[in-house]
């Protein structure tokens, strides 16, 4: 089979809808089909460059090229699923939030003289994409609610695996709790540390990331010495993926509290690690798979709640172990892999 | 800076665009910009979706992008020429049209006219517009009225031709387009009186062989006068080059010129023919090599020379590598006409990727 992988693209910036578009690529290929990244950049404002961008794409047609069909087309993101091809299926992290869940956000279309006028053609633009497509897919729960919210779509979530699944393995712990990620503000580590100034046990932390930016692992470094608790808290900076995995082994649990992600690469890695995580109710993506008492705890928001939630997990080691199992198993009844993913797209 | 190089897409199919673009990304990098590559979907076949897939383009407005597509736009190809940005500078690497050949239709005319239109008014707002070749620049005066100054891309690993003492056979290093060429070539090996050996690379083009009727023990003698290399590294090139007799490149009207770059490097003379294109505009007759009309008579005549007169093969090759040597074809000279005078700030030394 032919399939085209279409998506859109902001030069210079590389996260994880390139690897996602990457890894499906991968995925297809392995399994012996031919496959091509379609991934075009676009202007989303002012609202009238986006207007003009939604009509570019929709004036574009992959259906067949020189020598013959293209059998599917799997769509990633707004707008490159606009594009017109008669065999289409989707798979998307999110909607364009700016007319949706963020309208009103800083960035959003409610500040745009045009704004209402674009959000109105892409409420209607999706509608008429979400009708021209065979299956629609997302990759969590989260976002196949919203869709049914926003546009009562019916869709249904596929969740792509980490990057070097097989890898991932558990042994007995150390005593540390692993808090991979970059350093970023969204991340929270300010949170950790703050929670660590409140507990009773002598929790330790490891984390594994670089500052994005910079100064802001500047701050965290600061503000862990500020606290007191700087002896408690090693940055490891970057590391590459082999170590990386083996912190994840000897961790006695994971620590993981974003605001509201998109999806939870950490989360899957530690439950393929069988480590418990410790998250938060505003964390987004990680809430999917993580089931509070069961495969780690789900804490408020606030430094109190969080340290008690480290304290659980350090003072009980074998509650630690149970419920990093129950993740591990968790992980294996959810189908995460390409070949269902795959069957699922392919169809 | 941050430098998007832009080339079109036809999906399975990979366009020589890619090539040059991949190259012009390493050099960028090599001084110290950041280069993406972007490519937009594209391609004349069907007919019917050109002009929509040419509005597209129109309609992509890049300025005032806030830092977001980069601080200048190189476009490689058509229709990416089309995308409005402050900063554009058009390198084209082909001049493809609808073949004239091969569709005569109205609509072929009105698409033809409406892209002659489209990209002579996107070439107005470039701020300077060159081709990889003089053949690429005629066509496109032809085409357009535009004018644009040729500059050679620079061949991808130059520092690893070298010359070495030629053995017995000719190197055809590519794939030579369109395939009537390569069937010329074996026409002409049918008549050289010498036993002219070649070594083809390139996708297989043995199937060519058998498609010329001629008695079977003459194919068979011929077939044991030729190796088909298929895909070759660039470092497995650079060793046939080493040890090659002479090149022999004769495509019809090709853009590129690598081929022969490699050859002058590597102190080899050249053969191709007066409508090679760009093969033609590097190599001079006489004195680097030979130019000849796409005639087997006269190519079977030059391979017979290279064997009985091994030291003019010789010659003319030492004399290419001079020619090479005059030419101003580094990537430090190619960005400073691409980009402006405070183009190229001096490389950096080989970094590591920074996770």
């Amino acid at each position: 089979m032919r399939v085209v992988i279409a998506t859109v693209q902001v030069p210079f910036a590389r996260g994880g809808a390139e690897i996602l578009a990457e890894d499906l690529h991968e995925a297809v290929r392995v399994r012996g089909h031919q496959a091509e990244i379609v991934n075009i950049p676009w202007k989303w404002f002012p609202a009238e460059s986006l207007l003009d961008s939604m009509l570019a794409f929709r004036l574009l047609d992959l259906s067949n090229y020189v020598d013959g069909a293209i059998d599917l087309f799997i769509g990633l993101k707004f707008p490159a699923y606009l594009i017109r091809h008669p065999n289409k299926v989707y798979w998307i992290a999110h909607q364009h939030r700016l007319a949706y869940e963020l309208w009103d956000h800083r960035y959003g279309l409610s500040h745009d003289p045009l704004g209402a006028l674009a959000r109105d053609a892409i409420h209607e633009a999706d509608r008429t994409a979400f009708r021209e497509a065979e299956r629609v897919y997302t990759i969590s729960q989260n976002v196949s609610d919203r869709l049914e919210e926003f546009l009562g779509v019916g869709s249904r979530p596929l969740y792509p695996p980490p990057r070097r699944a097989g890898e991932f393995h558990c042994r007995p712990p150390e005593s540390f709790l692993f808090f991979p990620s970059r350093i970023a503000p969204l991340k929270r580590h300010d949170l950790m540390l703050e929670a660590l100034a409140l507990t009773r046990e002598r929790v330790r932390v490891r984390c594994a990331g670089v500052g994005d930016p910079e100064s802001h692992l500047s701050e965290m470094r600061r503000k862990a010495e500020d606290l007191g608790v700087a002896d408690r808290v090693e940055w490891l900076g970057w590391i590459p993926e082999a170590e990386l995995i083996g912190h994840y082994a000897t961790a006695l649990g994971i620590v993981y509290h974003p605001f509201d992600e998109d999806y939870g690469y950490v989360t899957l890695e530690a439950m393929l690690a069988s480590k418990a995580v410790l998250t938060c109710s505003d964390s987004g993506g990680s809430l999917e798979f993580v089931v509070h008492e069961q495969t780690g705890l789900v804490a408020e928001p606030t430094p109190e709640a969080v340290a008690a939630s480290m304290d659980a997990l350090w003072g009980d080691r074998e509650l630690a172990r149970r419920w990093g199992a129950a993740g591990r198993r968790r992980y294996d009844s959810l189908r995460i892999g390409w070949d269902h993913i795959l069957e699922e797209l392919l169809r | 800076m941050k430098i998007i190089i832009g080339v079109a897409q036809t999906p399975f199919v990979r366009q020589g665009s890619e090539d040059l673009a991949e190259l012009l990304q390493q050099a960028l990098g090599h001084f110290g910009h950041q280069a993406d590559i972007v490519r937009i979907p594209f391609g004349w076949n069907p007919l019917e979706r050109v002009l929509d897939h040419v509005v597209a383009c129109e309609l992509m407005n890049w300025h005032d992008h806030h830092g977001v597509l980069g601080d200048v736009l190189i476009a490689l190809d058509f229709p990416v020429t089309l995308i409005r940005h402050p900063r554009k500078v058009v390198w084209l690497a082909q001049s493809r049209r609808i073949p004239s050949s091969h569709d005569r239709s109205p609509l072929a005319a009105t698409i033809r006219d409406a892209c002659r239109e489209a990209e002579r008014f996107a070439l107005e707002e470039a701020e300077r517009v060159f081709t990889i070749s003089t053949l690429v620049s005629h066509r496109l005066r032809k085409e357009t009225g535009v004018d644009a100054t040729p500059l050679i891309p620079p061949p991808p690993r130059p520092e690893i031709f070298y010359w070495d003492r030629a053995e017995d056979f000719v190197l055809v290093p590519a794939e030579m387009r369109p395939p009537e060429r390569l069937e010329l070539l074996l026409r002409a090996m049918v008549r050289t009186h010498e036993r002219i050996h070649v070594h083809v690379c390139g996708a297989a083009g043995d199937s060519v062989l058998g498609e010329i009727p001629m008695p079977e023990a003459k194919r068979r003698a011929l077939e044991e006068r030729i190796r088909w290399l298929g895909e070759v590294s660039v470092l497995d090139l650079s060793h046939l080059y080493a040890r090659a007799r002479a090149v022999l490149f004769t495509p019809r009207e090709e853009p590129g010129s690598r081929a022969i770059l490699h050859a002058m490097i590597a102190s080899k003379p050249s053969i191709t023919c007066y409508d090679s294109g760009a093969p033609a505009e590097l190599v001079e007759h006489g004195v680097t090599g030979w130019i000849v009309e796409p005639d087997p008579g006269e190519i079977a005549a030059v391979l017979d020379g290279l064997w009985r007169d091994p030291d003019t093969a010789r010659v003319r090759g030492m004399t290419a590598r001079s020619a090479f040597e005059a030419l101003p074809l580094d990537w430090e000279h190619v960005l400073g006409r691409l980009l402006g005078s405070a183009a190229a700030p001096t490389p950096e030394s080989p970094t590591h990727a920074t996770p």
